[in-house]
């Protein structure tokens, strides 16, 4: 019995054994056919790979560090109509287009359903799904949609990923941010630092795993991509917004307008805060496709008599008080006629005066009796001033500034009164800017600058800043009398429209015809103008410097700079001055503080941001690190009680004396929907703290 | 003779006799460190794996969040804000005088 047992477990064992023994045998039978004679042979690039390593292109950021263009991964969605069921297309097809016409908000839901029905009826497999490229938090829900959650070899859902440069601003200072195509062409910051943003490729070996998955070969040799550097730009997003939302409006309202610029520029370093382009298109609204801030040299009109103006003050010919004849408003000189535009003329005034009303006859006059003896002396005095200085841009396109000399072909009898009034003389807006910088400056010209650091990380790598060109433009008592004429224009002169009781605007209108072929006025009268307006603000402590200028197409109207550019100039100013703290002196508390328990103070801390981390207190509360909190009188023995706000999912928070920022953000984190009235801090909220509420329950705030 | 090797062989006796007795020892050693080494290939390869992953995860959360941030600041343009106040017929007007500083001295 004991021997034929024992011989029943040897026979099963045995054959257990050559089971497990033919097994092993059909293995290793099988991995030889794949080796060596199977038609799909697995070769060592099925397994192993180079993969390049793409490198993340640095963002563009303003001034303030807020991002003008990022690179961001998106997802292109396709669909693969054909492999999903019969049963489940018919089911879902319906939810599935509702779904899809909430998230991408182009077209209804039955517009998308008939879409869907006639790709799987033409049976595309690689139907284009949205009218965008999606981030992934939207690709998370939508892979939870109807069909596609199936996955992709049910649901049909192709995901693939890509790159996108987004500007999260819109159009806002698109021309400065520039572009960069895929041949490597482009404009602006994106294509002149383009060297700079893309950063380095890298690449590793990577070994195919279980699944499709691939993963870095351990000990291959491997380098690391290297991303690109982030350019900080000198754009200020609120003055950049206020430029671009002004000079936009103020074209739109005639049709004449063929395009305008609009510069802001800070007074002491030449960093430039906003710089709008518009430019009309076919369709007649205007787009940012040509800069003619820096690169549209036009002859400038009156805008220059400043630089004549102090030209002849800096050379002893004349002061503010000298006296000049106006005449009847018609003046000829080497046969050329000067005219004003005050009918009748402006007959006997000062230099000043002149300057005020921007008489062309009195500047000519003036300008021929200082220098017609030796007009080279002028315009050595305008090159002493840096009028015409390349100003060596960090962007691409500048224009050039040039000025017809006495040695010219083109010079002629008339040309140094023609000088006198802002001809015979081509500038950009940019070069009359940096001029009238120069003087809110104190004399100090500064290079007009676009491009603040190169950082990586948020740390500094490279740092530019501001340059000075010329140290003193013209002596300080020339330039105090040039900033009383600039600041006489606006009290007493052209561009009254600009005075202001609040702050001190100081500038100068000009109105200057186009040459058109040579002409400034063709056989049927039409003309073509230049509206501009250049200045500074406050005029006693200029902080920030603006030109406006605006260009029309053939009109046989008048467009002047007082009555076109002005007014954009002061509605800027004002939006500057407006949003500004630091544009009044601190108001002084005259040694009231606040009491040391601001019963006030609920929200959230450790930010910076509760009102306590601002107040001077004898003891200040520690809440570092501890959330929402509240602080109040404690015990009443004077020293401020902190307690932490109980947030707990479905119930509702206390959020009384916490400001409405506070309280939207906590609210609506827990899921709620907010609506409130009066302001000031939550004095009361309807349904009551503790109170048990779903997500997406309404909540009533009280602001007193 | 054949038919015996091939016996010992398929039976597994040739497991109790011989040299194999007399080192199971180091034979149960080797056969540990083959099995420590495969191990701790696996382990390497499932912590590559899993970095793989989550640097995928890290790079899919930066989109998502570059994504909502970007819309965030284009909602919160000043143009943007006026147009939604405008849209919701409420009366709240932009600033015509700049905020002020208020000094205070901590005492």
């Amino acid at each position: 019995m004991e021997g034929n047992g024992t011989n029943r477990i040897f026979v099963r064992f045995f054959f257990v054994y050559v089971f497990f023994l033919v097994m092993g045998a059909v293995g290793i039978a099988g991995i030889i056919s794949v080796q060596y004679f199977s038609k799909d042979k697995i070769t060592a690039e099925d397994i192993y790979k180079e993969q390049v390593l793409m490198p993340m292109r640095g963002s563009i950021l303003a001034s303030d560090g807020s991002p003008l263009a990022v690179s961001i991964p998106v997802f292109e969605l396709r669909w693969d109509s054909k492999v999903v069921p019969d049963s489940v297309f018919q089911r879902d097809i319906d939810s599935l287009a509702l779904c899809l016409s909430r998230i991408f908000k182009n077209k209804s839901a039955s517009a998308w359903r008939s879409e869907l029905v006639s790709a799987r009826r033409s049976g595309n497999r690689y139907k284009l799904i949205g009218n965008r490229n999606v981030d992934f938090g939207e690709l998370e829900e939508i892979r939870r949609f109807p069909v596609f959650r199936l996955g992709k070899f049910r649901g049909g859902l192709i995901v693939n990923r890509d790159n996108e440069r987004v500007n999260p601003y819109g159009h806002l200072a698109v021309r400065t941010i520039g572009y960069l195509n895929a041949d490597g062409e482009g404009t602006g910051i994106e294509y002149t630092y383009d060297y700079r943003l893309r950063g380095e490729k890298g690449l590793q070996t990577v070994h195919r795993m279980l699944g499709d998955e691939w993963i870095p070969v351990n000990g291959a040799p491997a380098r690391p991509a290297i991303d690109g550097y982030d350019i900080r730009t000198t754009i200020d997003v609120r003055i950049q917004e206020a430029a671009e939302t002004e000079l936009r409006a103020q074209l739109a309202m005639s049709d004449v307008f063929e395009g305008g610029t609009a510069v802001i520029m800070d007074v002491k370093t030449g960093a430039v805060r906003g710089i709008a382009n518009m430019y009309k298109r076919r369709d007649g609204t205007f787009d940012e496709s040509y800069n003619y801030a820096i690169a549209h040299a036009t002859e400038p009109g009156s805008t220059l008599k400043l630089a004549a103006l102090a030209a002849m003050i800096e050379d002893g010919h004349i002061t503010l008080d000298t006296p000049v004849d106006g005449g009847n408003g018609e003046w000829y000189y080497a046969g050329n006629k000067i005219t004003d535009t005050h009918r009748g003329g402006y007959g006997k005034m000062t230099a000043l005066e002149a300057f005020e009303k921007s008489s062309n006859i009195a500047f000519a006059k003036m300008i021929t009796e200082s220098y017609g003896d030796d007009p080279a002396a002028y315009i050595s005095r305008l090159h002493n001033m840096k009028l015409v200085e390349k100003l060596n841009l960090d962007i691409e396109g500048e224009g050039y500034a040039n000025i017809v000399t006495p040695e010219d072909g083109s010079w002629s009898n008339s040309s140094l009164a023609s000088l006198g009034y802002g001809y015979a003389v081509t500038l950009t807006p940019m070069h009359i800017l940096t001029f009238y910088n120069a003087v809110a400056n104190g004399g100090k010209m500064m290079r007009p600058y676009f491009i603040e650091d190169f950082e990586r990380d948020g740390v500094v790598t490279e740092n530019f800043g501001p340059t000075v060109v010329s140290g003193s433009i013209c002596s300080k008592s020339t330039l105090n009398a040039v900033r009383t004429a600039l600041r006489g224009v606006v009290t007493d002169g052209t561009a009254k429209i600009c005075d202001d009781k609040r702050y001190a605007i100081a500038g100068k209108t000009g109105t200057a015809r186009v040459a058109t072929n040579g002409r400034y006025e063709d056989e049927q009268g039409f003309r073509h103008y230049q509206a501009s307006f250049a200045g500074y603000f406050p005029a006693d402590d200029p902080k920030y410097s603006c030109i406006v200028v605006l260009y029309t197409g053939k009109t046989k109207g008048n467009f002047y700079g007082a009555t076109w550019a002005a007014p954009i100039f002061k509605r800027i100013a004002d939006k500057i001055y407006a949003s500004h703290p630091e544009w009044n002196a601190p108001l002084s508390a005259n040694g009231l503080t606040p009491s040391d328990n601001p019963s006030i103070a609920a929200g959230l801390a450790g930010k910076n941001s509760l009102s306590a981390d601002f107040m001077p207190m004898k003891s200040r509360p520690h809440t570092k690190g501890m959330g929402w909190v509240r602080i109040d009188n404690g015990d009443g023995s004077g020293i401020p009680a902190v307690s932490q706000i109980e947030i707990e999912r479905g119930i509702v928070p206390d959020v009384s004396g916490m400001g409405v920022k506070d309280a939207l953000y906590l609210l609506e984190n827990e899921g709620y929907r907010v609506t409130f009235r009066g302001s000031g801090r939550v004095s009361s909220q309807s349904p009551q703290a503790g109170t048990a509420l779903g997500p997406g329950g309404r909540i009533v705030l009280t602001l007193k | 003779m054949k038919k015996r090797i091939i016996e010992n062989v398929l039976g597994g006796q040739i497991l109790a006799k011989g040299n194999f007795t007399k080192h199971w020892r180091f034979i149960l050693y080797i056969f540990a460190l083959v099995i420590l080494y495969i191990s701790i290939h696996f382990g390497i390869r499932n912590t590559m794996q899993r970095m793989t992953r989550n640097e995928e995860t890290l790079r899919n959360l930066r989109s998502e969040y570059m994504g909502k941030y970007t819309r965030l600041l284009y909602t919160g343009k000043r143009g943007e804000i006026e147009k939604l106040l405008e849209k919701n017929s409420l009366d709240l007007e932009a600033p015509a005088t700049p905020p002020s500083r208020v000094k205070l001295e901590e005492d």
